[in-house]
């Protein structure tokens, strides 16, 4: 009687491979045939943010004192952490700005991560934030950071009337 | 006793904004998400402390001048244009409203109106353009910014029915 054992499993990979392994195969029939394989799976990191908002100032004609708006987001971080480099066409050097036309209205942004909020000048990336889901790139519905923007009346009350806009681009690295 | 009442009036408006909706970003590595900010900053003008002109009983000689101070106020650059009108003596068309009336009786005034540039001759019903208000304060914080003169002349006074005349004179301001 011949008796054969093969281990077989089925895994998915999700990254660039961990080394070069090779299967063994024996190399003669025989009463018992053994073979190896090694079986492999890199976890690479991967990040995610969600439940981005867009963050409306409702209408007014003056601002009595500076106002801040938040909206809390979910961010996902295989490792937990993560860094934070935010974007806009209508910056100048690293100020973020509101646009109407050719008139700019001055804005910050900040990110509280619930241990180590920081602001968020254009193009310069902000590291060491944590807090970050490790599990579930949806945050299981929940969220686990506040994104601020906020404007100092003296720069609101000094620009013309208008419809002022941005679009800020947030781009998430796992640290 | 001459008595002359004020009334003013501003205007606002607004411009809309275009419809925008926050990105989320992609699981991977790095993840990437938009958002919008928006905001409206509305045009808006307020006058303020303004007071009512009383001239009082005609001593019989001489010009009746006052002057009353007041705010006016304009978000952004500050700056606006201003309609005065007042009663009509019923004869004229535009330009002839500058009137105290007592009964059918009517007496003309004239008005300057000074934003702190330099007083300037009102037309009835014709904007005064390019006036400069405060900026950044609707009250205008301390001082008054912006003053109109109100006057009778001698002769007008001296060929004038005795009785008491009265009249409103109304601002209009617009931004610019």
């Amino acid at each position: 009687m011949k008796n054969a054992t093969l281990k077989v499993a089925a895994v998915a990979v999700l990254c660039a491979s961990a080394g070069a392994m090779a299967a063994n195969n024996p190399t003669a029939a025989g009463l018992n045939s053994v073979g190896d394989l090694n079986i492999s799976i890199t976890k690479g990191e991967l990040v995610r943010v969600s439940q981005l908002a867009d963050i409306l100032f409702p209408p007014m004609a003056t601002m009595a004192a500076d106002t801040t708006l938040t909206t809390d987001i979910c961010v996902f971080s295989t490792t937990g952490g993560y860094n934070v480099t935010v974007t806009s066409p209508n910056a100048n050097v690293n100020q973020l700005r509101l646009a109407a036309g050719g008139n700019f209205l001055p804005y910050s942004m900040s990110l509280d991560d619930y241990a180590a909020p920081q602001t968020l000048p254009h193009g310069i990336q902000r590291t060491g934030f944590t807090g970050a889901d490790p599990v579930n790139d949806l945050c299981s519905g929940g969220t686990n950071a506040t994104l601020s923007a906020t404007i100092l009346s003296a720069d609101f009350n000094a620009v013309p009337a208008g419809a002022y806009a941005d679009t800020v681009t947030m781009t998430f690295n796992p640290e | 006793m001459n008595t002359l009442k004020k009334t003013a009036l501003g205007l606002a408006f607004a411009a809309a904004l275009p419809a925008i909706a926050a990105t989320d970003g992609t699981l991977g590595n790095p993840s990437t998400g938009d958002i919008a900010i928006t905001l409206t900053i509305d045009d808006l003008v307020q006058i303020s402390r303004l007071n009512d002109i009383t001239f009082g009983a005609y001593a019989g000689s001489g010009n009746l001048t006052a002057t009353e101070a007041f705010c006016v106020y304009r978000n952004g650059t500050g700056l606006y244009q201003v309609t005065l009108t007042g009663d009509s003596d019923g004869l004229g068309g535009p330009g002839t409203d500058f009137f105290v009336t007592s009964g059918a009786n009517v007496l003309p005034y004239t008005v300057d109106y000074d934003d702190g540039s330099g007083a300037l001759a009102v037309t009835s019903a014709t904007p005064v353009t390019t006036r400069q208000g405060h900026q950044t304060l609707p009250d205008c914080g301390v001082a008054d910014n912006t003053s109109l003169t109100v006057t009778l002349l001698e002769a007008d006074l001296q060929a004038a029915v005795a009785g008491a005349y009265a009249g409103t004179l109304t601002l209009v301001v617009a931004p610019e």
